[in-house]
C-alpha cells in the first residue's frame, strides 16, 4: 500500500459517512488524486505527486488549469489538513489570493524587517517571494510577524 | 506578453472561445496540441502571469492538462481522460474535447472533424 492509498484508508476510517475515492495515474509520473467530499461545499482534494509531495485544494468551477492551492512534504501534513478542511468546511489558502508582500508595505515594514520578525534571512524572504511558492506555516508565520493571524474562509 | 491580467473568468472564456472557433481536430495529437497552444497563447497574451511549468501550487496561472496525468476511461478505448485538482479533460480518438468538472458538469464540448462528441 503507499501513502497515498493508506491516507485513503484512514480517511475512510474517520470519516464513516462518505465515499472517499482514489484516482490513480495510468503513468508511474503521474499524479494521483484522493477525493473528498463535503456535504453542501466543494470537496478536498489531495494530490501525491511521489517525488514532490502532497497538494491540498479545495476546487471550484473556474479554476481549471491551475495547480494545488496547498502544499505539503509529507502525508502527516497532508492528512492533517485534510481532516481540518472537512471538519471545518473553510476553503484551502491559495497564494494568490493572499497579497502578504502589500500587507507587509501598508505597515510600513520594510523585507529586512519582516525578516527579522519572522526569524529567519531576509534573502530566503526574497527567494520565496520570487517564487511565489509557499507554505502554509510560511505564510502562518508571516501574518504573525504582521501582528495578525492566518484565517481561511 | 500582457501588460495587465485579464480575470480568469475572462480568459477561461476566451480559451474556450477559441477552442470553439478552431477548425475541428481529427486525431488526439492534433486536439491534444490545440489545447496546449490555445491555453499558452491566452495566458501569454492575457496575462502578466510568467509562464512556469514546473510549479505545482497554483499560481493564477492555467497550465495545460500533462501527459504523466493521463487516465483511460473504462469502456471507453478511443478517449483519455487528464485530470487536474477539480476537472477531467476528455479527448477522443476522432479528435472531439469535452472539459467537465470532476463532479460531471460540462463546461466545453466539441465534436472531432466526424462530427461526434466524446
Amino acid at each position: 500500500m503507499n501513502q497515498i492509498e493508506k491516507i485513503q484508508q484512514e480517511l475512510s476510517k474517520r470519516f464513516l459517512d462518505v465515499t472517499i475515492t482514489l484516482d490513480p495515474p495510468a503513468k508511474e509520473t503521474g499524479s494521483w488524486f484522493l477525493d473528498v467530499p463535503r456535504q453542501g461545499r466543494s470537496p478536498v482534494v489531495l494530490e501525491w505527486r511521489p517525488d514532490r509531495g502532497f497538494g491540498v485544494s479545495t476546487p471550484g468551477d473556474d479554476d481549471y488549469g491551475e495547480g494545488a492551492d496547498e502544499i505539503y512534504p509529507n502525508a502527516k501534513a497532508a492528512t492533517a489538513r485534510t481532516i481540518e478542511l472537512v471538519e471545518t468546511g473553510v476553503s484551502a489558502v491559495s497564494p494568490k489570493r493572499w497579497a502578504w508582500p502589500s500587507c507587509a508595505q501598508r505597515q510600513g515594514l520594510s523585507q529586512v524587517e519582516l525578516a527579522e520578525r519572522m526569524g529567519v534571512k531576509q534573502s530566503n524572504l526574497s527567494l520565496i517571494e520570487s517564487r511565489g511558492d509557499v507554505l502554509v506555516s510560511t505564510l502562518d508565520k508571516m501574518a504573525s510577524a504582521m501582528g495578525g493571524h492566518l484565517q481561511s474562509s | 506578453m500582457a501588460d495587465r491580467t485579464a480575470t480568469k473568468a475572462e480568459r477561461l472564456a476566451e480559451f474556450f472561445s477559441r477552442l470553439t472557433t478552431a477548425p475541428a481536430c481529427s486525431t488526439f495529437d492534433e486536439a491534444y496540441a490545440l489545447i496546449c497552444r490555445t491555453m499558452v497563447a491566452v495566458e501569454d497574451e492575457m496575462t502578466t502571469l510568467p509562464n512556469n511549468p514546473p510549479t505545482w501550487m497554483t499560481d493564477g496561472r492555467m497550465y495545460p492538462p500533462q501527459m504523466d496525468n493521463v487516465r483511460p476511461v473504462p469502456g471507453r478505448p478511443d478517449v483519455q481522460r487528464f485530470r487536474s485538482r477539480g476537472h477531467n479533460t476528455l479527448i477522443a480518438s476522432n479528435g472531439a474535447i469535452k472539459i467537465e468538472s470532476t463532479t460531471g458538469k460540462v463546461f466545453f464540448s466539441k465534436p472531432g472533424a466526424d462530427d461526434h462528441a466524446v
